[in-house]
């Protein structure tokens, strides 16, 4: 098997309690369960980068915390490198780094370079590769300015560098990321993509990461996952659903004097303010040189700029209309 | 094993050393505990300030008992404590990273925060099982002094097995603190005290449901050579053998409540 990670038919369900109406409404509550993660099956090769993707609440964290043994599943089966995560934790934990964005792995009140000695013993992590992959990483993530700092002062993104080099000290065969660039700005999670992309073109690590950032999926992900209320809507590459459902690009030109909207075949005129006008075109239907050429041949060009449609457009539009 | 122990023995440390930056409030909390502890034992010479005799138990067998069952209820206290924070790290999430690592969960929660307070109860339960043993004679054999270590111990452990069986009760409830406290903290309470006074009902209760009986009351009719109304024999010598039933039972328990962890939301 070279599968890495292995789901059938995976569900996970949680009883709610919501008070209820009715004589005593303090009292009296209903009953319901509400499955967070409803029928996933997938399977991830060894040395894949899968970005797995969803609105809030679709069950892509509990995912996550089933392959990595926190959560017990309901149903299903889960395998991770042929282990089962619940029952198997322990020695799978040894084979796996996982990093949550929302909360640290790190120990609040200590040293950064204390949390790593820790984490030295409790992997057992020889002293060679201990030191060897330190070096690597204080390098590349430029850690040493706040080894000797507690956790606790740490910035969003300095801990997050600290989380991620934690994780792999013990150079785990699957990296799993919970959101792993939430909440830092566009330098930090610049540099946060290119280590993870290092680590698996270089050391052959398994990725598995969720996130709402579709930046992270562009960048990273050649495989993508979409799940949506606990079920996996798309799996598959993103070129093929930017085709899909690949949205509009827009041009934005600035005239030197105002003018009436410009028409061209198959483009729309979504705006226009005062000399500045918003053209909506495809670009399967029309090249963006085309289009720039035809509208300068019509009208005097102050300044342009076009947007491509974005990818979080698209899975928008996924989750709307359904594949 | 022994690798595993050391692990152990470098996060409690590391905590410990966490704990000492704040060093005022470090030795306060021991001096504390000391002092407040010994308003527990007021009771028991108010209690003798009246009566002669309780149940047919002098002051210096009362305090045997007192003694005894503060030790290593303090004992209990210091090592399992981080359990009160349990409902925190179940609500907060704080769970997801503990069972992340390649260790025992129980230990890495206990790790969390080392109780040294309990230090300063244990120095007061230590000065009244020190009073006790001035007044009274015990015929120290070779096996009375078997039953009194393996009653110091085992009172030890099935204190800690009380204490993860009743807190794992967070993992269904979210918070248990009351349900626990009730029965470690009162526990305590009625293991100071020789169990037949107590009502036959709670009496059961103690003795075979919640083995509270084997922490000091059987192995102390021993070791003081007391006639009893209540129990055979045969349970003075039992304690070591109930003490490893409540950790097989405690880690089943702990195992099955931590299948029912549900984390937090993202």
């Amino acid at each position: 098997m070279t599968d890495v990670v292995h789901l059938q038919d995976v569900r996970k369900t949680f009883r709610v309690y919501r008070r209820g109406g009715g004589g005593l409404p303090r009292l009296r509550r209903e009953r319901t369960t509400v499955a967070a993660v409803d029928g996933v099956s997938l399977d991830i090769e060894r040395a894949e980068m899968v970005g797995y993707v969803g609105p809030n609440g679709a069950g892509k964290s509990t995912t996550v915390k089933m392959l990595t043994g926190i959560l017990a599943p309901s149903s299903g089966d889960v395998r991770v490198l042929g282990l089962e995560p619940m029952r198997q934790r322990v020695e799978l934990a040894k084979r796996i780094g996982v990093v949550f964005g929302q909360r640290t792995q790190l120990w609040w009140d200590l040293p950064l370079s204390d949390s790593f000695e820790l984490l030295r013993h409790i992997y057992r992590i020889s002293l060679d590769r201990y030191r060897t992959n330190l070096e690597t990483f204080t390098g590349v993530l430029d850690l040493a300015p706040f080894l000797a700092t507690p956790v606790r002062q740490l910035s969003l993104g300095q801990r997050m560098r600290g989380d991620l080099a934690a994780a792999l000290l013990h150079d785990p065969e699957i990296l799993f990321l919970d959101e792993p660039t939430i909440g830092l700005d566009v330098i930090a999670k610049a540099r946060i993509r290119e280590f993870l992309a290092s680590v698996n073109a270089e050391r052959g690590t398994t990725v598995l990461l969720t996130t709402h950032d579709m930046d992270d999926i562009e960048r990273l992900c050649k495989r993508m996952l979409v799940i949506d209320h606990g079920r996996v809507i798309y799996d598959g590459d993103l070129d093929t659903i930017r085709k899909r459902f690949g949205g509009e690009s827009v041009l934005v030109v600035d005239l030197v004097d105002p003018g009436p909207p410009i028409s061209v075949d198959g483009v729309r005129v979504e705006r226009v303010d005062g000399p500045r006008q918003w053209l909506r075109f495809r670009r399967d239907k029309i090249s963006a040189a085309d289009l720039v050429a035809e509208v300068a041949s019509r009208v005097q060009l102050k300044d342009l700029a076009i947007s491509d449609p974005d990818i979080e457009d698209v899975v928008r539009r996924i989750y709307e209309e359904g594949v | 094993m022994a690798s595993r122990a050391a692990i152990y023995g470098r996060l409690a440390g590391s905590r410990l050393r966490a704990q000492y930056q704040y060093r005022f409030s470090f030795v306060l909390q021991i001096v504390g505990a000391f002092a407040l502890s010994f308003l527990d034992f007021i009771e028991v010479l108010v209690i003798f300030h009246h009566l002669p005799a309780l149940g047919g138990w002098s002051l210096g067998e009362v305090a045997f008992l007192y003694g005894s069952s503060y030790v290593v209820f303090r004992f209990a206290d210091m090592t399992m404590g981080a359990l009160d924070r349990l409902p925190v790290l179940i609500r907060m999430g704080t769970l997801d990273q503990v069972l992340t690592r390649p260790l025992g969960s129980l230990w890495q929660v206990l790790t969390t925060d080392i109780g040294v307070r309990h230090v300063g109860g244990m120095v007061q339960g230590g000065i009244v099982f020190w009073f006790a043993l001035t007044r009274v004679h015990i015929h120290w054999t070779a096996l009375r002094v078997a039953v009194f270590v393996s009653m110091l111990i085992g009172g030890a452990v099935i204190f800690c097995a009380i204490w993860v069986a009743t807190n794992a009760i967070a993992f269904w409830t979210m918070d248990a603190r009351e349900v626990a406290n009730s029965v470690t903290y009162g526990g305590n309470y009625l293991t100071n005290y020789p169990l037949h006074i107590f009502g036959v009902w709670l009496r059961r209760l103690l003795a075979y449901v919640i083995p509270l009986a084997f922490v000091n009351y059987f192995p102390s009719l021993y070791v003081l050579d007391k006639r009893s109304p209540i129990g055979s024999p045969v349970l003075r010598f039992v304690s070591p053998l109930v003490a490893a039933g409540a950790v097989v039972a405690a880690g089943a328990i702990w195992k099955t409540a931590v299948r029912h962890y549900r984390s937090s939301g993202s």
